[in-house]
This record gives C-alpha cells, sequence and structure tokens, in this order.
C-alpha cells in the first residue's frame, strides 16, 4: 500500500484534503493521493464493518446512550466519529433508535453487542486510514520502514506491539504490562460490569481503544445483568477506561518514531518545543531524493563574482560578519518544501 | 484500611499516568528511565499539595454554612 507510486502523490497533494477526505469517506483520501487500491480496500473494510454492524444492532447503536445525555453533540465522543459519512448517515437514518418514544421500550436485538463493536471497529479503522492519508501525502515511503499508520493500529490490537515491531522491545514490554494490567484489574474489580457498551457507553469507547484485550474479553463475558450492589464497580470502571486512553497516548508515540524515521530524521531527538524530530547528522543522513518544489542552490562559477560597485556594494565588515555568522540550521530555513526529506540542506543526490 | 486502599489506587494510577507521560517526551528509553523517578515525585507531590488545599478549603469554607 505504501510503495504505490502514482502521478498524485506527489507534493502538491494537501495533507489537510486528504485527511478530510478519508474523514468523510473511507478511501477518498487515498483516492485523492491516486493510491486506487488502497483507496478500494479501505473503503471496502471500512463499510463493510460499520454496514454489518448496522444490520446486526438493527441501527440502534445510539439508543444505548442515556436518555439524558443525548444531544446534537453527544455522538462526539464515540469511535464510529472516525467515519464522519457513516456516522452521519446512521444518524440521519436512525437517530437515537427505532423504539417507541412513549410506552415500554422495544427488546434490543440479539445482535446489538457484536452489532455496536462493528461500527466502533468501522470507526477506528477508517481513523488509521486518516493517518495514513495524511502521512502519505506529507512523506514518501522510504524501503525498509513500515507506514506509521500500521504500526499505529498494530500497537491499538495488541497493546505494546507498535513498539515492538519498531524493535524497542522494553518500551513495549512496560506498555503491554501496563495497559492490559491495568485493564484487568480494572475489569477485576468491577467484577466484568464494565465489559457492556449498554452499561457504560462513554467509558465503553475508552475501554476499546486498549484493543483486543478488551474487544475478545467483552465479546468472550455474558453481559451478565447484575442485581446486587459491586462495591468497586466505579473504580474498576476508572481503570480500565484509563488503560485504553493510556493506550491511545501511547501510540502517539509510536507514530512520532515512525514519522521520524520515514522522514529520515533521528527519531531519538525529538524537538519538545515544535514537537517534531531533529534532523539526523549530516555524516548518517540519507540521501535526499530530489524535488522538483526545492530550487537548486545558486552558485557562482570561479572567478565570475567580480567586485560589486555602486550603492548596493557591500562593504568590507558586513562581509566580515556574514562570514562569521553561524550557518543555517535546517530549522532556520522555510518551509518551503513539502517532504522532509527534500530539505535544502540535505546532500545533494549523487 | 479503606484510605490505604484509595492511597494504593492512586499511586497505581499515578504510575500509569507518569509512565505514559514519560515516554511521550522521552522517545529514547534510556533518558525516560532517567526521568521518571523526578516526573513521578514532583506529580505525586502537586498531587498532594492540591489535596492540602482541597482539604483546607474544605474545612474553611464548606464549614461556614454547617
Amino acid at each position: 500500500m505504501a510503495s504505490e507510486k502514482t502521478a498524485k502523490n506527489e507534493p502538491n497533494a494537501v495533507p489537510a484534503v486528504a485527511l478530510l477526505l478519508a474523514w468523510v469517506l473511507p478511501g477518498a483520501g487515498h483516492l485523492y493521493l491516486g493510491r486506487l487500491t488502497a483507496a478500494l480496500v479501505g473503503f471496502l473494510a471500512v463499510v463493510g464493518l460499520y454496514a454489518a454492524g448496522v444490520f446486526l444492532a438493527d441501527g440502534r447503536t445510539f439508543e444505548l446512550l442515556d436518555a439524558e445525555l443525548r444531544g446534537p453533540v453527544a455522538l462526539a465522543l464515540t469511535p464510529e466519529v472516525g467515519c464522519l459519512g457513516a456516522i452521519l448517515w446512521q444518524f440521519q437514518t436512525y437517530g437515537f433508535g427505532l423504539g417507541p418514544p412513549l410506552g415500554p421500550p422495544e427488546p434490543l436485538p440479539a445482535g446489538i453487542h457484536l452489532g455496536v463493536l462493528l461500527t466502533a471497529l468501522g470507526g477506528l479503522l477508517n481513523l488509521a486510514l486518516c493517518v495514513d492519508a495524511h502521512t502519505a501525502a506529507r512523506l514518501r515511503p522510504r524501503v525498509g520502514v513500515r507506514a506509521p499508520a500500521l504500526l499505529v493500529a498494530a500497537g491499538w490490537l495488541l497493546p505494546g506491539l507498535g513498539h515492538w515491531l519498531q524493535g524497542r522491545r522494553v518500551r513495549a514490554l512496560v506498555v503491554g504490562v501496563l495497559v492490559i494490567g491495568l485493564f484487568a484489574y480494572g475489569t477485576h474489580l468491577a467484577e466484568g460490569s464494565n465489559l457492556s457498551r449498554e452499561r457504560h457507553f462513554y467509558y465503553w469507547a475508552a475501554q476499546v481503544l486498549a484493543g483486543a484485550p478488551a474487544v475478545l474479553w467483552e465479546q468472550l463475558s455474558s453481559h451478565a445483568v447484575f442485581s446486587r450492589a459491586l462495591p468497586s464497580a466505579d473504580v474498576g470502571l476508572l481503570f480500565a477506561a484509563l488503560a485504553g486512553l493510556f493506550n491511545a497516548v501511547l501510540l502517539i508515540d509510536v507514530y512520532g518514531w515512525q514519522e521520524a524515521l520515514q522522514a529520515g530524521r533521528d527519531p531519538r531527538q525529538r524537538d519538545h518545543v515544535h514537537g517534531t524530530a531533529l534532523p539526523v547528522s549530516a555524516a548518517t543522513a540519507p540521501i535526499a531524493p530530489a524535488s522538483p518544489n526545492v530550487p537548486a542552490p545558486v552558485v557562482a562559477p570561479a572567478g565570475a563574482a567580480g567586485p560589486k560597485v555602486g550603492p548596493d556594494a557591500p562593504d568590507a565588515a558586513g562581509a566580515a560578519r556574514r562570514q562569521d555568522a553561524p550557518k543555517p540550521t535546517e530549522r532556520d530555513v522555510p518551509p518551503t518544501w513539502n517532504f522532509p526529506g527534500d530539505s535544502p540542506l540535505a546532500p545533494p543526490r549523487p | 484500611m479503606d484510605i490505604l486502599r484509595d492511597l494504593l489506587h492512586f499511586l497505581l494510577g499515578a504510575l500509569g499516568v507518569v509512565v505514559v507521560t514519560t515516554f511521550l517526551a522521552h522517545p529514547d528509553d534510556g533518558a525516560a528511565w532517567r526521568a521518571l523517578p523526578r516526573r513521578a515525585a514532583v506529580f505525586v507531590g502537586s498531587c498532594a499539595v492540591l489535596a492540602l488545599v482541597l482539604t483546607v478549603c474544605g474545612r474553611v469554607f464548606a464549614s461556614l454554612g454547617g
């Protein structure tokens, strides 16, 4: 997917446009970049998951939200918002459910739990597509460097897997133990009562960010109805939701590292002010590909620059000051290039 | 025993917060481990100060109505 070379995947692509298109319509961002295969696969995967979820849940996903919490922006905190077009369509079609406004509510369909999970997964998958489209519009794929969105998806699927695939084994183990351990401890405290979107609509959205452990645990649980008081249910719910939120933040770390690698920078030297990686030293910097957007440095031929006469002629002191001035670093150069690897300060292609 | 359990839960949550934010701030593992103790101390200390202020406010202001 990342190695597809097309005419549109050039510096002319606007990352924000690719991101917005992918957000509204699955695959549209990749279509904009000229990546037809990725666009088609992404569209089919996201729409397939979402449609299957809506079918299984009879479109009653948002009926699980408490009545007092419903409102125009109530769905902004759901995983489904990762696919804006789908969530708008579903809300326009089904609203907060088809049940009668008065009288006893209709029983939920048998496939409601799997259905709401599939729509959530569709939204999360489309988020990964958005990340991939935005990255692909900014950075050229590098041989041997996995796409950042792929590792983000891996890190979601199994906490720590993204770091592991990056070769950061110690960090991967710490992340895995922290996220999975916290989720397991929270579920133990809540006695499994946290594993239900019907019971905890918003907390469930946070928990699902813990990936496969949360998803599988819920699907294997019986969605039992509790008739007794659970003394530690709230604390357990809090820890389980924290585990998912921690994993989401750690995915930013995975992305930042991989993005720096794809840009040809040292991922260990992150600029804490701008949140980007500093350039690799010139000795180890990979040779950047030539870009038509980068103007070639103008080098005067030897002997061609004679002394200038007139009001614009530079004085000797000024020339000395310019020679003493520090050479510009990559951060001093205005970003007139679209690809970080195409910095004018990068060594020229032989 | 309840206060002890709550304290342990707080420390568990604090550990998660500190580890996650340290990893995010320090991509290099070595720098992250070196920064971890100080960050943990700052976080726990700040929370203790905040708890103290809230407790004092509660005793001074909230008791006026009673």
